[in-house]
């Protein structure tokens, strides 16, 4: 058990509990703040979103023992009293947005957040901004109508600053107090429970866990070299997933619902986490700063393994440099998702869906991987192995993603085919970068996710397409090329047939629009 | 906030022409054709928006739905379900559960204290699977413990041993000869049929110049309420149990718990707590929640909640049932519709639940809105050991629907007419009949009017010329506009006893509590029935307290489903009004002069604006109210206080509630109402299936992706008549919601099933729309009052959920030619059959 002290609606609460329980559970069970909601328990309806440091969350995926102490979370309760909030829940009764009410906790702390942060929303904004928030009552007009009405009665930004300036949970705050342990081992005897292991999931987020929530990369290496095949928590969007999921409904486990996610941070000691295990065993590394951020040097952009996907789609360094991974990390889930979601998180899964590997792959990205006395650096292409399979090693942790930036004449972009943009798994996804050179191809790379056991180039259509002149032809054999090059299978998607022509029309589609929109019209 | 605002006098019931009400829908009054049809029941001349009385609660977390009860000492309890979907249970053993640590009780087949089975048509359900498995969602065993986990722990340890029978997946093979019985002592898989047979249809084929024969078929729909089901029990010291839970039907949920633990009903209570949505779905399964939870408090003498996760709820909840309907339509050189030959098959899953209710809905619409001289229609549903099926809005008519607007838009292609110049020669006229000998005559019979409305507004001429028909544009999208059209029997019609009551009780200081029979399922019958007792009295909704449905407190009003709620309710709560303004005259008389003797329409129009009498209104039955027919004019109760009609003299309503106690007086009401008579003869299939019809028509615009097939839908429209909206927003949320979740039984909803195990379980893979792709909705609301009605209200509920399906394939043909027979469609289907 952990005992965390944070700052809930205002006060100083303290609350203790398994780490590894959803901080949404931690609410609502034992300080009584019932207002968030589980619909699903996976990220995926947002009735249990509320605001932690500030930012939009699904609290359902969140591991209580990785918000730190001192954090400030915010529910429907203590925001509808915040004057932004009164404004918000008014406009909604004005427009008679509510029916059964119970996504609307989740809705409310979305809208705050975005409200707050968007300076001049429009329909399309906001309908994004409720991506990720289902209601199955009201078809969305009324709330959206009622958000825009807040949107419009708000005074001139020169009169009193953004909403944000009001009283109330700032964005990114940062907490104010001291985390008590550094490297905190809170072994906890085997619950009760643990004789069912053999049938049971390994780890099941309500008992008590071996959690270690190190500050240090260095202290986090000699953990993993202490204990080979701990779990490594990044964000939790994909492992509280699964492990909620198979302790929900242990009929389900392994039912191909549960094989991808997009907001993937599943390690690949999975497997080994997935075995017997009396004790399980998670390394939490969501408070080493040091795994966090942008730099840039030399052309080549430095992002941390445990950077948010939120942050990827906000660095300017980023947009500028790596906008086919921006568009990628934007197309991976709401808002809520994108703050608890990784960078690593998402390539370690190894998930041939994976929205954020085909634009690393066509920017050549690499790896730097560290282990108790050495790092290594590998090319990312290297890094997968087979379906889900990496050769990170049971003691090492993916600590930089290296991304050369786009240089003069260059050009990238990422094209989902889903069932839906965000909050979804691929159907199939692209990601290509090209360089012209006197009206012809001098570079290209394209990637695909969800056409084969990994994430993958197309050598060979890369190889056919070089020094060729766009045209309108030249598309046409493309997408030929493209459905010739992949082996796509059929699942509960889709099926192999489709699949294929798609990853053609999708390539063909984005190289088209980044060469047009380089050299006018084809 | 002040959530009693009533914003009288803001829009008049019947404007005289259509209105545009800005947020993107209109409301147009009656058909001048049906105008000389009586007015509406009750006394209010107007409607206005009134707020959610219970929104601010639900916004702000405060609300308390199931899962935020918890109870002192309580026990948490989780399900064991069926591995296999048909199987025996050779060993089903619970030793080693009890064993685990904080395991307190296991409930198994063998422990059921009395009823074994429960239904609400048939008791056919098992409350627990004892030697048999029939489908995914049984369950075995219910597991209670001092904590969740102890109890997951616990069910995890129960060992069974399976011996898997034969899957039924298929209801044409469940009623071949020698299938194997899913009911053993039924002696057939047929669940129920329903058949109509009138005039000569075999006659009637050889005349037409052109038959068509399609098959249809549609899949499951979950629910996808996103509340999952949760309920709490509490054993009381007199040895009756208190239920609170995510109940839709807290009556049929009581009936349940009674059986299963030997109780009288006055000895089971069940309140219900706010619901996270239902649509139909929260009724059997939660029942049967409830049950077992019951008998786990009697015996452990504990509070036991269970709170089902996503994926138990997707398991164990029945979906929407998939339909096979095979038609074939004739027409004879005029293009009028002389002949329909319809089957439809419903796969009904393991138990009966309201299956015959589902299909025989369709059986009673099966010609749509449209006259047809010869017709025989034969619908059955089917056992099978697919996922368990039952009631889910619209009842068997989105399922139909889509089959009837998909032939009657196949048929106009075929004989070179244009889909809406079909429609409006074979649509019902005032006073048709029927295939089932019915006249339409008590009501206004608005379909053309209803089609008109939604075409004109979306300007479908010009749009529906240009349709891609096959061919994209330069973006690469072909457009295509669609539509479709229905009617929609109110309430229960011919399948139950139709009727409610209602309690309104004021309280010294003039507040008062209201109680009815119905209850609210998040659709807003709460605030619909406050807005209607707080107008009849004059006070502001503030004033008002609606009690939620405790069955201990209120008689059955029978269950909220078919979108009764308001026509039922409200007519309650208007006639135990109009008893209590009864017991009030006498004090009000005293003090500010008794009402003049009745006299003609003219006076009485005369002495106030009509429609403000106090009379009951009308009986069942009986004629209704008019307001201008001569009776005589009543107290005004408006801004809290009585006015006398013809002096004008008035006094305070707490002065007259306070004079009552003087006379020892209690002011409380009781009102019931019965709905007008409805009949209907199995063998023949005839009958005056429903007192009254919703008319409605939607509209949907597309394009689709040439290279890709992806369909988007960019707009929808739904256009209904539902009598009267009396309250215009509540009504616009109603048909914004139905038709996004209509437009999931066509596209993005897809619950794929193999052997009889569904292959999703939560919102990951069962993808309901999101604010990003929804279309642009609007919402049209054409107005006849109807006779039937509270302020000549109708329903909404399930006409807004029921048409989209059809108008977006439609549309897609008229932008693709590609013709959709199977929902849902995929991309992949789109593709491969767009030939260009």
């Amino acid at each position: 058990m952990i005992t965390r002290q944070w700052q809930v609606n205002g006060e100083m609460r303290e609350a203790t509990f398994p780490a590894l329980k959803p901080l949404l559970h931690v609410l609502r069970e034992e300080l009584a703040a019932t207002g968030p909601k589980e619909g699903c328990g996976e990220g995926e309806c947002g009735a249990c979103t509320v605001l932690l440091n500030g930012q939009p969350v699904t609290s359902c995926l969140a591991a209580a023992g990785q918000v730190r102490d001192g954090s400030t979370i915010w529910t429907a309760e203590g925001l509808a009293r915040l004057p932004l909030g009164e404004r918000i829940v008014d406009a909604f009764m004005r427009h008679g947005a509510v029916q059964c009410g119970i996504c609307f906790p989740g809705m409310l702390a979305t809208t705050y957040a975005f409200l707050r942060d968007e300076p001049a929303p429009d329909d399309r904004s906001t309908r994004e901004a409720l991506s990720g928030n289902l209601c199955r009552c009201t078809g969305y007009s009324k709330i959206v109508a009622a958000i825009l009405d807040v949107a419009r009665e708000r005074e001139p930004a020169g009169s009193r600053g953004r909403v944000g300036a009001q009283p109330g949970p700032p964005a990114g705050e940062d907490p104010t107090l001291e985390t008590l342990d550094a490297l905190e081992t809170l072994e906890t005897p085997p619950s009760p429970a643990a004789p069912r292991a053999a049938s049971a999931p390994a780890i099941d987020p309500r008992e008590p866990a071996a959690f270690y929530a190190p500050r240090t990369l260095d202290e986090a290496l000699a953990l993993r070299a202490r204990r080979p095949g701990a779990a490594l928590l990044a964000g939790g969007s994909d492992l509280l997933v699964a492990w909620q999921a198979a302790a929900r409904e242990p009929l389900l486990r392994g039912a191909p619902s549960r094989t991808a996610r997009p907001a993937a941070d599943r390690p690949a000691e999975t497997a080994a986490a997935e075995a017997p295990c009396q004790r399980p065993v998670v390394i939490s590394l969501s408070d080493i700063d040091a795994l966090r951020g942008v730099a840039e040097e030399d052309g080549v952009l430095r992002i941390g393994a445990c950077t948010s996907a939120y942050e990827l789609c906000t660095n300017p360094s980023l947009a500028r440099g790596a906008p086919a991974l921006v568009a990628a990390a934007h197309a991976l889930g709401a808002r809520p998702i994108r703050h608890l979601a990784t960078l690593a998180g998402n390539l370690v899964n190894a998930s041939p869906a994976a929205d954020l590997a085909p634009p690393l792959l066509v920017a050549g990205a690499g790896l730097l991987i560290a282990k108790a006395g050495g790092t290594r650096k590998i090319p990312l292409e290297d890094f997968y192995r087979g379906y889900k399979e990496t050769n990170l090693g049971p003691d090492e942790i993916v600590t930089v993603v290296l991304v050369p930036a786009l240089v003069a004449g260059e050009r990238e972009g990422f094209r989902k085919l889903g069932t839906r943009r965000a909050q979804s798994i691929a159907k199939v996804c692209a990601a290509v970068r090209v360089r012209l050179d006197a009206g012809r191809i001098d570079a290209v790379a394209i990637a695909l996710g969800s056409v084969a056991p990994t994430t993958v180039r197309l050598p060979r259509t890369e190889e056919r397409l070089r020094s060729e002149r766009p045209t309108a032809a030249l598309w046409e054999r493309t997408r030929q090329w493209v459905a010739e090059e992949v082996h796509p299978i059929s699942d509960v998607r889709s099926n192999a047939d489709y699949r294929r022509a798609m990853a053609g029309v999708l390539v063909t589609d984005l190289l088209a629009s980044l060469v047009c929109s380089e050299h006018g019209a084809q | 906030m002040d959530i009693g605002r009533l914003q009288l006098g803001t829009s008049r019931l019947r404007p005289a022409r259509p209105r545009d009400h800005s947020r993107r829908g209109i409301r147009i009054g009656p058909h001048r054709a049906g105008s000389r049809l009586p007015a509406r029941r009750g006394s209010a001349t107007v409607t206005v928006m009134v707020q959610r009385v219970d929104a601010v609660e639900k916004v702000t977390g405060r609300a308390l739905f199931a899962d935020d009860i918890v109870a002192e000492g309580m026990l948490f309890a989780v399900p064991l379900h069926a591995a296999h979907p048909h199987a025996r249970i050779r060993v089903l053993e619970t030793a080693p559960a009890v064993e685990v640590p904080g395991v307190v009780a296991v409930l198994t087949a063998a422990d059921l204290p009395a009823a074994t089975r429960l239904g609400t048509i048939v008791r056919d359900q098992y409350i627990l699977a004892g030697d048999r498995t029939r489908y995914q969602g049984d369950v075995l065993a219910v597991v209670a413990a001092e904590t969740e986990a102890a109890a997951r722990a616990g069910a995890a340890a129960i060992r069974v041993d399976y011996q898997p029978l034969p899957v039924l997946t298929d209801p044409q093979a469940a009623l071949a000869p020698g299938a194997p019985l899913i009911h053993e002592e039924r002696g057939t898989n047929l669940i129920a049929s329903y058949r109509v047979r009138d005039g000569d249809p075999a006659r009637a084929f050889a005349t037409c110049t052109e038959i068509l024969e399609r098959e249809y078929r549609t899949s499951w729909i979950e629910h996808a309420y996103l509340e999952p089901e949760s309920a709490i029990v509490t054993p009381e010291p007199d040895g009756s149990v208190t239920v609170r839970g995510s109940v839709q039907l807290p009556f049929n949920a009581r009936r349940f718990i009674a059986q299963a633990c030997g109780l009288p009903l006055s000895r089971v209570r069940v309140i219900q707590a706010t619901l996270g949505g239902s649509f139909g779905g929260k009724d059997e399964t939660i029942n049967l929640i409830c049950a077992r939870l019951a008998v786990l408090a009697l015996r452990t003498r504990r509070p036991v909640k269970s709170t089902y996760s996503r994926e138990e709820s997707m398991r164990e909840s029945y979906k929407r049932h998939p339909f096979l309907v095979r038609s074939r339509l004739g027409v004879d050189a005029n293009g009028k519709m002389q002949a329909l030959d319809i089957e439809m098959t419903a796969d009904g899953g393991p138990y009966c639940t309201s299956s015959p209710f589902v299909i025989w809905r369709p059986t009673v619409q099966c010609t749509g809105p449209y006259v047809v001289p010869g017709v025989r229609c034969d619908t059955r549903a089917v056992y099978t050991n697919n996922p368990l099926t039952g009631a889910m809005r619209g009842f068997g008519s989105p399922q139909f629907n889509f089959a009837c607007e998909s032939m009657v838009d196949e048929m106009a292609h075929a004989i070179g007419l244009d889909p809406v110049e079909f429609r409006r020669r074979n649509f019902f006229t005032q006073g048709c009949r029927t295939h089932t000998g019915q006249h339409l005559d008590n009501h206004t019979v608005s379909i053309r009017q209803v089609m008109e409305t939604a075409l004109e507004r979306t300007g479908w001429a010009e749009k529906y010329a240009r349709c891609g028909r096959g061919t994209p544009g330069p973006d690469g999208r072909a457009y295509g506009i669609g539509l479709a059209c229905c009617y929609r029997g109110v309430s229960l019609g011919a399948e139950g006893a139709d009727f409610c009551s209602a309690i309104v009780h004021v309280q010294p200081d003039a507040s008062v509590l209201l109680q009815v029979g119905v209850s609210e399922n998040g659709q807003g019958l709460k605030t619909a029935m406050t807005h209607i007792a707080a107008t009849e009295l004059g006070l502001p909704a503030s004033q008002i307290r609606f009690l939620d449905t405790d069955t201990s407190h209120v008689p059955d009003g029978g269950p909220t489903v078919a979108s009764r709620g308001t026509i039922v309710g409200g007519n309650a709560v208007l006639i135990a009004v109009a008893r209590l303004k009864e017991m009030l005259e006498p004090l009000i008389a005293e003090r500010i002069g008794a009402l003049p003797e009745p006299r003609d329409a003219t006076e009485a129009t005369a002495a106030g604006p009509p429609g403000t009498t106090a009379g009951p209104p009308a009986t069942a039955a009986g004629p209704p109210t008019t307001g201008t027919g001569g009776e005589p004019a009543g107290y005004r109760y408006t801004g809290g206080r009585i006015h006398h009609p013809v002096t004008g003299e008035s006094i305070a309503l707490n002065e007259v509630v306070a004079a009552a106690a003087e006379h020892r007086l209690y002011l409380q009401a009781f009102g019931s109402w019965a709905a007008p008579r409805v009949s209907w003869d199995e063998e023949r299939g005839r009958g005056h299936a429903y007192f009254t019809y919703v008319y409605s028509c939607n509209v949907a615009e597309v394009t689709v992706e040439a290279a890709t097939g992806k369909v988007r839908v960019t707009r929808l429209i739904g256009a209904h008549d539902p009598g009267r909206a009396i309250n215009p927003e509540m009504v616009r949320g109603q048909i914004y919601g139905g038709l996004l979740m209509g437009m999931g039984l066509a596209l993005g909803e897809h619950y794929p099933v193999a052997e009889g195990i569904g292959q999703v379980g939560n919102f990951d893979r069962y993808r309901i729309c999101r604010a990003h792709q929804a279309p642009e909705l609007e919402a049209l609301i054409i107005e006849n009052p109807d006779p039937a009605g509270p302020w000549g209200a109708k329903s909404i509920g399930e006409p807004a959920n029921e048409l989209a399906a059809p108008a977006i394939t439609n549309a897609i043909f008229h932008a693709t030619g590609v013709r959709i027979r199977s929902l849902p469609l995929q991309p992949e289907e789109i593709l491969a059959r767009w030939q260009r």
